[in-house]
C-alpha cells in the first residue's frame, strides 16, 4: 500500500489512563474503501484504539492522522474537520432517547451541517431506506427493537456523510437473533466503498467481512493480516489460544 | 369562648397570598440563580466548580433564619434598609439557589457520559450539547424533585414571620394576639399551608412514577 492511500493513518500510538498502559506503541494503516476489523479479548486495548481514532480519547504519544488530517490536536477546527470526516456507532446505540427518529438523524445536519429542515428530512428518509427503517420516522427509540436501534444508529452517522465509520462491537448488546440484521447493513456499506474499521466479538463475521484482521492482546498489535491467513495459520500462542477458546465457545 | 370570625379566616386567606408570592420570589429566583450554579458545578473550568460548590456548602450550611436577619438587620445597619418582602425575597433566592442549584447539578450528571459521546461525534458544539441533548433530558429527571423541593420553599417562607413580614405563620400570631384562641388559629394555619403544599407533594410523587415508567 503507497503512503497516499493510507486514509487512516496509526503511528506508534500510546494510551495511558494513570499508571495503566492501555495502548503500546500501536501502528497501522487503513486504505479507503478497505475494511478493517480487530479482535481480541476484553481489555486487549480495541475499544480504547477505536475512541483514540474517533478523538473521544488523547493519546499521550505517537500520531493518529485521519483523511490527511491529525486527530487530537487542539481547537474546534480541527475537531469539526475530524467530525466531518470520522463516524462512530456505540456498542450502546447512543440515540437521544427524548427525540424522535427522525430529528435523531437530522439534529446535526441542520445544526453542524446548517442544512434546511426540508433538505434534512428528505436526508433522514434517504438513510433510513438504506438500513431499511423509512417507516420508523416518527418512533421513539425506546419503541424500537435493540436491532432497529442499531441500524438508527448507523444511519444517524451515514447522513453526515463520513469518509470513515467506526464500528466498536456494535453488536454486543444485541440479542443473537437480531445481530444479522445490523450485519447485513454493515456488509451493504462494505460493497457501497465505505472505509470501516470494526471492533468485534463476532469472529465468523470478521472472517468473511474483512479484508484485514487485526488481533490486540495487552495493548498491542501482536499479528496482522488477511482472515484467511489469521485464522488459518495464527503465529503467536496467544492468538492460537485466543482462537481455541472461541471455537471451544462456540461447540458450546 | 370566642370563635374564629369569618374576618379572622378571610384575613388568614389574605396573608396566604403573601406566602404564595414570597414563594414564587422564591423558586423564579432560586430557578435563575440556581441554573447557572448547576452549570458551573459540572464545568470543566476548575476556578467555577470551585465558586459554586463553595456557595453551595456555604448557604447549606448556614440557617435560613441567619440568612434572613443578615438580609434584614444585617444591611440595615450597614444603610441598606430593604423591606421586608425584598428582603425575604432575596434571602429566599440565596436559600433556594443553593438548593436548586446542587440538585440540578445531580440530573445533568444523571444523563449518561455516552449521550455526550455520541453528540460529539455528530459534531455538535458544547452549547448545542447542553441545549438539545443535555439538559432536555436532565429536565425530565429534574421534574419530581424540583416539585419536591417547592414543598420545602412554601413552608420555609414561614421563617420570613421573624422579620417582620405578614405572610401566613405571622398573621397567624397576629390574629392568635387579640383573640388568644392558639390552638383553633395555628390549626387553621396549618390547615392552610397543607392546602397549599400538598398539591405539590402528590405533584412531585406522580411525576417521580411517571418518570419511572418511561418517557
Amino acid at each position: 500500500m503507497s503512503a497516499d492511500d493510507a486514509i487512516i493513518r496509526i503511528e506508534n500510538v500510546v494510551k495511558e489512563f494513570g499508571a495503566l498502559r492501555v495502548l503500546d506503541g500501536v501502528g497501522f494503516d487503513v486504505a479507503r474503501g478497505q475494511t478493517v476489523a480487530i479482535v481480541g479479548r476484553s481489555g486487549s486495548g480495541k475499544s480504547t484504539l477505536l475512541r483514540c481514532i474517533a478523538g473521544l480519547e488523547t493519546v499521550q504519544d505517537g500520531r493518529i492522522t485521519v483523511c490527511g488530517h491529525e486527530v487530537g490536536r487542539p481547537g474546534s477546527a480541527a475537531r469539526a474537520q475530524l467530525r466531518r470526516d470520522v463516524g462512530m456507532v456505540f456498542q450502546s446505540y447512543n440515540l437521544f432517547p427524548h427525540l424522535t427518529v427522525e430529528r435523531n438523524i437530522t439534529l446535526a445536519l441542520t445544526l453542524v451541517k446548517k442544512e434546511s429542515k426540508e433538505a434534512a428530512r428528505r436526508r433522514a428518509a434517504e438513510v433510513l431506506g438504506l438500513v431499511g427503517l423509512t417507516d420508523k420516522l416518527r418512533s421513539y427509540p425506546e419503541q424500537l427493537s435493540g436491532g432497529q436501534q442499531q441500524r438508527v444508529a448507523i444511519a444517524r452517522s451515514l447522513a453526515l456523510q463520513p469518509q470513515v465509520m467506526l464500528f466498536d462491537e456494535v453488536t454486543s448488546a444485541l440479542d443473537p437473533e437480531l445481530v444479522a440484521e445490523v450485519l447485513d447493513v454493515m456488509r451493504q456499506l462494505r460493497e457501497d466503498g465505505m472505509t470501516m474499521v470494526i471492533v468485534t466479538h463476532e469472529m465468523a463475521f470478521a472472517r468473511a467481512f474483512a479484508n484485514r484482521i487485526l488481533f490486540m492482546a495487552d495493548g498491542k498489535i501482536l499479528e496482522q493480516g488477511p482472515p484467511a491467513e489469521l485464522f488459518g495459520d495464527p503465529k503467536t500462542a496467544r492468538l492460537q489460544a485466543f482462537l481455541k477458546r472461541f471455537r471451544e465457545g462456540h461447540q458450546l | 369562648m370566642i370563635q374564629l370570625s369569618a374576618n379572622h379566616l378571610l384575613y388568614l386567606a389574605e396573608a396566604a397570598r403573601w406566602t404564595v408570592l414570597l414563594s414564587l420570589i422564591a423558586f423564579v429566583g432560586g430557578a435563575i440563580v440556581g441554573l447557572p450554579i448547576a452549570l458551573m458545578r459540572v464545568s470543566k473550568m476548575a476556578l467555577l466548580r470551585g465558586l459554586a460548590s463553595g456557595y453551595i456548602q456555604l448557604i447549606q450550611g448556614t440557617p435560613l433564619l441567619i440568612v434572613l436577619f443578615l438580609a434584614y438587620f444585617g444591611l440595615g445597619i450597614l444603610g441598606y434598609k430593604l423591606v421586608p418582602l425584598v428582603a425575604a425575597g432575596i434571602s429566599l433566592t440565596i436559600y433556594a439557589a443553593a438548593f436548586l442549584g446542587e440538585i440540578w447539578r445531580g440530573c445533568i450528571e444523571a444523563v449518561p457520559k455516552t449521550q455526550w459521546e455520541a453528540s460529539d461525534c455528530l459534531g455538535l458544539n458544547p452549547v448545542q450539547q447542553y441545549a438539545y441533548v443535555i439538559l432536555p433530558q436532565a429536565v425530565r429527571i429534574a421534574i419530581p424533585p424540583t416539585v419536591g423541593f417547592m414543598v420545602q420553599i412554601v413552608k420555609n417562607t414561614s421563617l420570613a414571620s421573624v422579620i417582620g413580614f405578614v405572610e401566613l405563620a405571622r398573621a397567624g400570631q397576629i390574629v392568635n394576639n387579640s383573640t388568644f384562641e392558639p390552638f383553633a388559629i395555628f390549626t387553621a394555619v396549618g390547615v392552610i399551608y397543607f392546602v397549599l403544599c400538598y398539591p405539590l407533594s402528590v405533584a412531585a410523587r406522580t411525576l417521580e412514577r411517571r418518570a419511572h415508567v418511561g418517557r
